[in-house]
């Protein structure tokens, strides 16, 4: 609150009082606009200057941003803008955008990094005036796709952008150019602007390609190094449900089964995998109350007629505000008919590129690891989520 | 589908929007929407449309490709109409054509071949510029944070 006010203050001290600092320039009779203006919109602003004489940082300041852009694009005013006044309209840019980015404001990137870019553009310009033919304003167009691939690293669509907003064919070949060169020099210094907001947020986000260490690492071992899973039965004490959820930040556990009759070549204490099961439809059976005194395997229908689909979608895991008596508590919850009975399950022995790519290319939340020999006492492990900070 | 949820209006609202809630819908709701705002911002329906394929969306559907088209269509045609007022001087502090960020569309450009040295070179320093921003960027924020905290 403190910071956004201290931002919003400076930004104001700064639009009007750095304009003092440009000297005034003298119209130029050749074009046929109205030249010292005092309105809301208008090429040049007169701000403090005697008549006849315009200040071109007022101009590019005091105004709404997209007459600013205009104004740097426009062509055929290789003098409209000195170079002292571009350059501290460029700085300004800089330590605003910057700075404005992070406050609780929605603010965008697209805008300053583009009137930044188009004041680079011109002074660019500028200084090359001499050698070559090319318009200022296409500097200025060039400068701003420069900087923008720069930043955001993004090519075909700025492309097209580009091609769109200046609606000229003849300039996509050299915005083509621009835009791969600028976007090769900056992938070489660090990552895109969206991978570093996305990265600081810290936001779980998977990369799409694996880390070559991941070849050798098989998902057993990853599991044994994780915290073991949080198992459930198939039929579940209440109380153990909420310690279960209470204790742990697990989003999902699967679901366990004593298998009733041995099947041949089994152990007599194996167990089978029924299912995930999520939190959120743990935390809606909670809030239903849908417990039984005895353990028991429920019907179908009992099930469909308590928990509508829609309801099933939702993704609430706060059950603060239910309050369980201790009777309560000594009763059991059938899980069965809401555990997912056919999660994605790996062979314990996969190596972890070839998971990670499972689970990036499915959308996965969870993943479950079976044990490749079935032993008595299952070991279990879910992968819940990768987490890859490679900034 | 509708008519189970009685009279009220909200709630009519409330028991057709559930069928909207689930990943996926969102996800794809998401992707339109950033579509449809960049098409907003810059006025360019296929420039909108290619942002959310190369940016936004992780898992790319070819149905999203109408979705998010269909959506800056019509982002286009509002922004027409709202061109339209914007001309006859009823926008208020934006005076002209105020609604759409940039209009450069009058402005005429040429080139020759030999420009394309300059051309290499602002792409150059452009990218290295970009790439300082988005090293400060990354400082700031981190600053930010640290305050917050």
């Amino acid at each position: 609150m403190l910071l956004s006010l201290t931002v919003s203050l400076f930004t104001s001290v700064c639009l009007y009082g750095l304009p003092f600092l440009a000297k005034c320039k003298p119209c130029d009779p050749s074009i046929d606009e109205i030249c010292p203006t005092n309105g809301r919109s208008g090429n040049f602003k007169q701000f403090h200057c005697p008549k006849g004489y315009y200040n071109d940082l007022a101009t590019l300041l005091l105004t709404t941003n997209d007459d600013a852009v205009r104004n740097l694009f426009s062509s055929n005013t290789p003098n409209e803008f000195g170079m002292g006044s571009l350059w501290i309209f460029f700085v300004l840019y800089c330590i605003l955008g910057l700075f404005t980015f992070g406050i609780a404001t929605p603010s965008g990137l697209f805008l300053p990094i583009i009137l930044m870019g188009a004041a680079y553009g011109r002074m660019l310009g500028a200084a090359m005036g001499s050698y070559t033919s090319i318009d200022q304003g296409l500097y200025a167009v060039l400068g701003a796709a420069a900087l923008m691939a720069g930043s955001m690293r993004m090519t075909v669509s700025l492309c097209v952008i580009f091609l769109e907003l200046t609606n000229n064919l003849l300039l996509l070949p050299i915005t083509m150019i621009v835009l791969l060169i600028a976007k090769t020099v900056g992938d070489s210094f660090n990552p895109s602007i969206y991978d570093i907001i996305l990265h600081l947020k810290g936001l779980p986000f998977l990369e799409a390609n694996p880390e070559p260490w991941m070849r050798n690492l098989t998902v057993g071992e990853l599991g044994d190094a994780k915290p073991p899973v949080v198992t459930l039965q198939g039929v579940e004490k209440v109380s153990n449900i909420v310690d279960v959820l209470k204790n742990t930040t697990h989003n999902a556990f699967p679901v366990l089964d004593e298998a009733e009759v041995p099947q041949v070549g089994l152990a007599t204490g194996a167990t089978e995998l029924h299912g995930l099961i999520l939190r959120a439809h743990l935390v809606k059976v909670l809030k239903k109350r849908w417990f039984l005194t005895e353990k028991r395997r429920t019907e179908e229908w009992e099930v469909r007629e308590k928990f509508p689909w829609d309801e099933l979608a939702e993704r609430e895991d706060n059950f603060d505000d239910v309050a369980i008596t201790s009777a309560e508590m000594e009763m059991y919850v059938d899980l069965h008919p809401l555990t997912n009975t056919t999660p994605y399950t790996v062979m314990e022995n996969m190596s972890v590129a070839k998971a990670l790519v499972l689970f990036r290319q499915v959308g996965l939340r969870h993943l479950l690891i079976v044990p490749k020999i079935q032993a008595s006492g299952v070991s279990l492990y879910a992968l819940t989520l990768f987490y890859s900070h490679s900034c | 589908m509708l008519g189970q949820g009685g009279t009220d209006n909200h709630r009519i609202k409330w028991r057709w929007l559930r069928y909207f809630n689930n990943d996926r819908d969102r996800r794809d709701l998401i992707t339109c929407g950033s579509a449809a705002g960049v098409c907003a911002a810059f006025r360019s329906p296929v420039g909108g449309v290619l942002f959310a394929l190369e940016e936004v969306a992780t898992w790319w559907r070819s149905a999203l490709l109408w979705r998010t088209f269909f959506s800056t269509a019509v982002v286009v045609v509002v922004l027409r109409e709202f061109i339209e007022i914007c001309n006859s001087g009823k926008c208020g502090l934006f005076g002209k054509g105020g609604l759409i960020m940039f209009d450069v569309s009058h402005v005429t450009y040429t080139y020759h071949v030999t420009d394309i040295i300059p051309v290499m070179l602002i792409g150059v320093i452009g990218g290295i510029l970009g790439s300082l921003y988005n090293h400060l960027l990354h400082k700031v924020l981190r600053l930010y944070n640290l305050i917050n905290e």
